[in-house]
Formats: C-alpha cells, sequence, structure tokens
C-alpha cells in the first residue's frame, strides 16, 4: 500500500516538469508528432498534391492531382483545384488549357478575377457544372466540380 | 494578516515563478515596449493569483480570476490572428482555402475518425510551425488531457471562461436542469464526430459552435452564411449567455461541448480527482448545488466522488463548509495529506494555465496596447 501511495505521488509530481517540458519544447515535439503519424492535410483543404505548373508569364498556374478522396474510398464525386500565382497583377480574365487524365480531353477554363464567376468551354462529360473560385494567396483558386465517370476512374489518372 | 501563511505561500510559490518566467516568455525579453508591457502584466497577474491560491486555500475563487481574463482576451488575440492572416489576402478567403488557419481544440474530437482511418486532418491548417498549427494544439491537447484529464476545461480551455463568468452572475439559479442534460454532450459527440467522418469537414465547428460568436462568424461558402451566423449567434446567446445565467452551471460545457465530452475519458488517465470525504460530509448538498458540471449528485456523493464530468475547478472545494471535498492523487488511499494532493495538483494545473492561456493574454495584450497607440492590431 505504501509502495502504491508514493508511486501515485510520484506520477502526481512527475506532471509539473513534464507539462513544463512539453509546454516549452511544443514546437519540436509538435514536428515530431506529425512525423511520426505521417499525418497531412486533407486534400479535401489542401487541393491534393500538385501535379503540374505551368509558367505564363505574367503568372503561373498550378494544376492539383483530382482529388474524390473518401474516408474509406473514393466518392463520385470530387474535384480539381487549379491555382493561379501572379508574377505581375493578373489580367481580367485567365484562360487555363486543362486535359486532366492527359488522354487528349482538354478544355478551357475561364475565370473572370473581378467577380471570380468560371465557365468552360468544350468541358468534358466528367467535368460537373458545380466550380468554386476563391482569392487564394496573391492570386486565385478554383476548384472545378468532377464525376466520377470512365474518364475519372483511378486507373485512367496520371501516377 | 498571516506572516507564517505568506511565507509559507512566498516559498511555494518560488518554482511557479521561475517556470513561469521561462514559458511565458519563451526564454527571451520580447523586442517591442507593447510585448514587454503585456508579459509583464501577465507574469505579475498569473503569479499573483496562484499566490492567492496558496495563501487563501481557496482555488476556484483565484482560478476564475484568471480564467475569465483568459477567455476574453483570446477572443482578441484569435481575431487580431485572423485580421493579420486576411490582410495577406485581397479578399476574403472561402474557408476551405484558408491554409494556415489556426486550430481550435473543440475540432480535435471531430478529426479523429478522419485522421484514424484517412491519416488526414480536415482543417485548413498547417501542420506544424504556425500560429496554432494543428501538431501544436494536439500536443498541447495531449499534456492537458494526461495531466488533468477534463480538468482541461477549467484550467486549459480558453471559450470556458465566457459561461463560467456568466454562471456566476446570479446568486440564485432561476431554474434547475433536467438530468437528463448531462448526457447531451455525448450525443452531441457521437453525431458530430460521424457527421464530420461522413463529410471530412469539422460540421460542429461549421454548423454549431456557439463560441465561433467570439472568434470569427464567417463560415465560408457553406450552406449559407447568413443563416450561419444567426445560428452561432443564436447558439453564443443561449448556451454561453443566457442558460449560464439562468441555471447557473456552465451550460455550453456541461451541455453541449462534445470535447468536453471526450475529455470525461481522459479523467481516468490522469492521477488527480476531486473525493469527498464521507465520514466528515454532512450531507448538506452544497457541493451538489454549486458544481458548474452537475458532476457531482447524490449519487456520486454517497460513493465520496466528484463523478466523471469533473472539470477540477475547485469550486466544491471551495465552497465545502466542513472541508470534506478534496483533492486526491489516486492510488494513495483515503488518509493521504490533502494539502499535499492539492499542491501536487496546482502545479501543473496553474503551470498548463499560465504556459497555454498566459501566451494568449501577453498576445492580447499586446495587441490592444498597439491598437490604442498606433490604430492597428498587428
Amino acid at each position: 500500500m505504501s509502495r502504491l501511495k508514493n508511486a501515485g505521488y510520484l506520477w502526481a509530481a512527475l506532471l509539473t516538469p513534464a507539462v513544463a517540458l512539453a509546454m516549452l519544447y511544443n514546437d519540436s515535439l509538435s514536428r515530431s508528432l506529425a512525423a511520426a503519424t505521417g499525418v497531412k492535410i486533407s486534400p479535401r483543404f489542401s487541393g491534393g498534391e500538385i501535379t503540374r505548373t505551368a509558367d505564363h508569364g505574367r503568372y503561373l498556374t498550378r494544376m492539383h492531382r483530382p482529388v474524390f478522396d473518401g474516408l474509406t474510398g473514393e466518392r463520385d464525386e470530387g474535384f480539381i483545384q487549379v491555382e493561379w500565382e501572379p508574377v505581375m497583377p493578373l489580367p481580367g480574365t485567365l484562360r487555363e488549357e486543362l486535359d486532366i487524365y492527359g488522354k487528349g480531353e482538354k478544355f478551357l477554363v475561364v475565370l473572370n478575377t473581378i467577380d471570380g464567376k468560371v465557365c468552360y468551354e468544350n468541358a468534358p462529360r466528367y467535368v460537373s457544372g458545380e466550380s468554386r473560385a476563391t482569392p487564394f494567396r496573391s492570386g486565385w483558386a478554383v476548384r472545378i466540380g468532377l464525376k466520377k465517370e470512365e474518364g475519372g476512374r483511378r486507373e485512367d489518372r496520371p501516377e | 494578516m498571516n506572516t507564517h501563511r505568506l511565507l509559507r505561500a512566498a516559498l511555494l510559490s518560488l518554482p511557479m515563478l521561475a517556470l513561469t518566467a521561462v514559458l511565458l516568455s519563451g526564454g527571451r525579453i520580447p523586442p517591442d515596449l507593447p510585448h514587454r508591457l503585456a508579459l509583464a502584466v501577465t507574469y505579475a497577474a498569473f503569479n499573483f493569483f496562484f499566490m492567492l491560491m496558496l495563501y487563501t486555500g481557496k482555488t476556484d475563487r483565484w482560478r476564475a480570476a484568471l480564467y475569465i481574463p483568459v477567455a476574453v482576451l483570446f477572443a482578441v488575440s484569435f481575431m487580431g490572428h485572423m485580421l493579420e492572416l486576411f490582410s495577406a489576402q485581397p479578399a476574403v478567403v472561402d474557408f476551405m482555402f484558408r491554409e494556415g488557419t489556426p486550430l481550435c481544440p473543440i475540432v480535435i474530437p471531430m478529426t479523429l475518425i478522419p485522421a484514424a482511418l484517412t491519416r488526414t486532418i480536415i482543417w485548413p491548417g498547417t501542420l506544424t510551425g504556425s500560429y496554432a498549427s494543428i501538431a501544436s494544439i494536439f500536443v498541447i491537447w495531449l499534456t492537458g488531457s494526461l495531466a488533468l484529464g477534463r480538468g482541461w476545461c477549467s484550467w486549459g480551455c480558453f471559450f470556458g471562461g465566457w459561461d463560467d463568468a456568466f454562471s456566476r452572475v446570479l446568486p440564485k439559479p432561476a431554474f434547475k436542469a433536467p438530468a437528463w442534460l448531462r448526457n447531451l454532450p455525448f450525443a452531441v459527440l457521437i453525431l458530430f464526430a460521424l457527421l464530420s467522418a461522413a463529410s471530412l469537414f469539422p460540421l460542429y465547428c461549421a454548423l454549431t459552435c456557439p463560441v465561433k460568436s467570439v472568434t470569427e462568424l464567417p463560415a465560408g461558402h457553406f450552406v449559407n452564411d447568413a443563416l450561419l451566423f444567426w445560428v452561432h449567434l443564436l447558439t453564443f446567446f443561449s448556451l454561453v449567455i443566457a442558460l449560464p445565467l439562468l441555471l447557473k452551471r456552465r451550460a455550453q460545457c456541461a451541455y453541449f461541448c462534445p470535447l468536453g465530452a471526450l475529455q470525461c475519458g481522459a479523467n481516468h488517465l490522469t492521477p488527480f480527482e476531486v473525493r469527498v470525504d464521507t465520514k466528515t460530509c454532512s450531507g448538506c448538498g452544497t457541493c451538489v448545488r454549486n458544481c458548474p458540471m452537475l458532476s457531482i449528485t447524490e449519487e456520486t456523493l454517497a460513493q465520496g466522488r466528484s463523478g466523471l464530468r469533473c472539470v477540477k475547478c475547485g469550486r466544491c472545494v471551495d465552497n465545502c463548509p466542513g472541508g470534506a471535498a478534496h483533492f486526491h492523487v489516486k492510488a494513495t488511499g483515503p488518509g493521504a495529506c490533502k494539502d499535499t494532493a492539492r499542491l501536487l495538483f496546482l502545479y501543473p494545473a496553474f503551470l498548463f494555465m499560465a504556459a497555454f492561456g498566459g501566451t494568449i493574454c501577453v498576445d492580447a495584450l499586446a495587441r490592444l496596447l498597439l491598437l490604442a497607440s498606433t490604430g492597428r492590431m498587428f
């Protein structure tokens, strides 16, 4: 009983230095925690990994991978995030040709940087009409809604 | 003034004086005057109230004197950071794209299932290296949970001070809350954890969180911003102001907070608990009436325990007329020294509050000083 009692007090007493050390070394501990768990920001927020960057002189365009990620598998609906980063002030209209799965199904995304309206030209079937445009960093980002059809299956996507 | 007690309190405060100096300053004196002043005021206030805890033997009274200002100053600090974050943007950014958004600990229960299954965090923040980055908040939460259990809700959470403050305004409750409400947070936890996992979106935060009213109201283009604005205000008014006033309980924390429900489990991890000595207890029911979380009931009282929902605020300990309610270290038996147990609890609890809440206070006070002198918050 006495040993147990001492263990209880020791456990309690150790918490003061433990709290002090954890708060003092929060930065390095948080880096270790992130590295040990291997977690990342959900692609539904980060947009997923960037697969291609195009330099247009006045601005850069970054294309992320298509995101269909669900809790346990893939969802039927997803999106692809495209970002424009200005090198010089962005023009009023941005036109970007995309070929999401590299199968020659090219289409044009047109973004109005004044009002944030997005439209498509020659959009393939797997591009749903939905889009989300927002000011992002110093430029703009658009999420183009995708449907998982023939063109949207995992095996058709670039590695 | 009792000189012996004062000397004892001063001596016992010495370790905290040293540790809080290091933790609040991060080991360096801030280069600018507003931060230096803010640091000095925060350091002095925290240690003054800690000394009062030791000198008077009262816990909750002085804890609240720190805890409530931390909640108010958190709102200032957080909004300052959000303004700073948004100032780098040409316009308001959709929530889904807001990289670098500070992580609120209340979101943690919503992130656990997706983190376990997809190894991703459903929050538009950064993992490390920024203000309230995801991993740093997880480290703080794990530290608080292991050290204090649900004491997190009384010594760490920077939102709890709001309903804690309103629960103290009226001398008597206007009406009694139904007992079944005590289980509501568990339902809220399960519901929103599952919904958030299914949608991969922190739905509690986006849809209902009452304390969002004191940080940032626009939720981004999700459902309907105008509707959500009113929902957040309504939940804030009802759960953080009206119900705590009328019930004299911390209604948001006791009836609605999913993190609070999760922290009940953490009470098994900490060595500290509040017990009631059944031999000296007169059965007056003061602790039952005063418990802000409805944790102590007639049933738990009969067992000499404070219940699963105990936040270790010390209100029952302060108010017990016979001194039967006391802090206790698990495994030390019923005859253990109450003063030693209280001191062993107060050290890590106060240190956690000073390191977590104190740094928030320094930031907020510095921003307010800057605002007063220059008209800007960052």
